[in-house]
């Protein structure tokens, strides 16, 4: 039982630099697509309604879909597997947050086209 | 003081200028005498004998606002106080071949009703005529005094702002040795021109170069003030602010009220309202430089915007027309880079607030029921 709380809560916080990394992907891709007109909806609001979801609410999902697939893997395997996961996600959200900065900069230069 | 130096020198200007003129054959006059106003046939005559339009103004301006930094300490702000300061220069270059004399005293002047030539009101006094009476001289040696009153208008209107630097300088104010030839009618068959001089040209110029700087200190609470205190306006100030909305709309058109039409810097950006009302003969040239970072996310379609989406400009002509010329412009600025940290900023913090509590029920209800 002990496993699979700790199991259950790895798996959580693995999955919150990833929600976060999505929310900010999410956000950007709200804001870009709403400069360049693309669709013919608000998507700003689109995009931060997503964002908040994404942040409030994907590191469950990710969670459980996480949890899932460990339940099949070997008890000795579990933490270790969640460690590595972790890591990684973690770097992710390191390289998502990079991009951000970039994008902002570019962005806010006029890169993209507008009206 | 300068009033009745102007005053006398006008008083003087028809003799002088009239002895100043070459004689030249009058040509007939091709209008048909109206009896009842034989003053504006008169005028009309003259007209076209000069080929100038001898009762309107001719005025031309070119404006150049050039906004060096606008600074707002956001976590000053938010902390106590903060500082918004705001450093521009305005550049401005006027052109003056007919003005009507009425302004030199503060009077409204009087334009002619439907643009026609009985005009009842003072007439206007060309470049000409403002150099041979030597008052274009005469105001171009006020130059000291004319910046101390500027300083002075700037620090009683805006108190929070600073005049740090003004730089005057007149142009063609001192008689000519050699008239302007007069210029020829355009287009035409019968396309002559006039022996008479052209009184207009050069134009009496004023080059004139203002440093300003805006600083005001702002904290949350006078910020929350005024968001309060706007809460309770006037009727008067209720229905400006009505007027104001109904006249954006009218500009933006059917764009509106659709969120999709506005990208979202043009929504969460600064609209500004220009009116620019521009009397009969009066041309205005306007154009506004951002700071680096600012951007115009929209722009009426008066308004031509550069590429590079910092700097736009508008021109209002009212020199043909027989009215005042009012031209409505809107412009929307906005600073994409503080606009995205800020919406980022709220993003996360709005899904922070949702984040606790679903963490909170993931954790109870996970660990009972297992992955």
């Amino acid at each position: 039982m002990r496993t699979r709380d700790a199991t259950w809560t790895g798996a959580l916080r693995a999955g919150r630099p990833a929600a976060t990394a999505l929310c900010l992907a999410l956000f950007v891709a709200g804001i870009t697509l709403d400069d360049l007109h693309v669709f013919r909806a608000p998507m700003l609001y689109v995009g931060a309604l997503a964002a908040i979801l994404a942040y409030a609410f994907a590191p469950v999902w990710f969670a459980s879909r996480v949890a899932a697939r460990l339940d099949e893997a070997p008890e000795a395997e579990r933490a270790a597997r969640l460690d590595a996961m972790l890591l990684r996600r973690r770097a992710a959200l390191v390289l998502s947050l990079g991009a951000f900065v970039v994008w902002l900069v570019l962005f806010s230069s006029g890169l993209t086209p507008r009206w | 003081m300068r009033a009745a130096a102007l005053l006398l020198a006008l008083l003087l200007a028809a003799p002088i200028s009239a002895a100043g003129l070459p004689a030249v054959p009058t040509p007939p006059l091709p209008l048909p005498l109206d009896p009842n106003n034989p003053g504006g046939t008169a005028v009309a005559a003259a007209e076209l004998a000069s080929g100038t339009n001898l009762t309107r103004e001719d005025v031309r301006i070119h404006l150049d606002l050039d906004f060096r930094s606008l600074d707002f300490q956001t976590l000053g702000v938010l902390f106590g106080g903060g500082d918004f300061r705001a450093q521009g220069r305005l550049t401005a270059h006027l052109e003056f071949r007919a003005i009507n004399v009425s302004r030199f005293y503060g009077l409204s002047p009087r334009a002619p009703p439907n643009g026609s030539l009985d005009r009842a009101g003072p007439m206007v006094i060309t470049a000409g005529e403002f150099r041979a009476t030597l008052s274009a001289a005469a105001v171009a040696a006020f130059e000291a005094q004319e910046q101390d009153a500027l300083t002075t208008f700037v620090s009683t209107t805006f108190p929070d702002a600073t005049l740090l630097a003004s730089r005057f300088s007149w142009s063609n104010v001192s008689p000519l040795d050699e008239p302007t030839p007069s210029p020829s009618v355009p287009d035409g068959p019968g396309a002559v021109r006039s022996p008479l001089p052209d009184s207009r040209e050069p134009p009496v110029a004023l080059d004139t170069t203002l440093d300003v700087q805006y600083l005001k200190r702002e904290s949350l609470v006078s910020i929350l003030q005024d968001v309060l205190d706007a809460q309770h306006l006037s009727p008067a100030e209720r229905q400006q602010k009505l007027d104001r909305k109904h006249l954006l709309d009218e500009i933006r058109g059917e764009s509106a009220g659709a969120l999709y039409e506005r990208s979202a810097f043009d929504l969460l950006g600064i609209t500004q309202l220009i009116v620019i009302k521009m009397e009969p003969g009066w041309d205005l040239a306007l154009t506004l430089h951002l700071p680096k970072g600012y951007t115009y996310e929209y722009a009426s379609p008066d308004v031509e915007v550069d590429p590079g989406h910092g700097s736009a400009s508008t021109v209002t002509l009212a020199d043909s027309s027989s009215e005042a010329v009012r031209n409505p412009v809107a412009v929307s600025l906005s600073n994409r880079y503080l606009v995205a940290v800020a919406l980022a900023c709220t993003v996360l913090f709005a899904g922070a607030l949702l984040r606790f509590p679903t963490m909170l029920v993931a954790n109870r209800v996970g660990r009972r029921r297992g992955p």
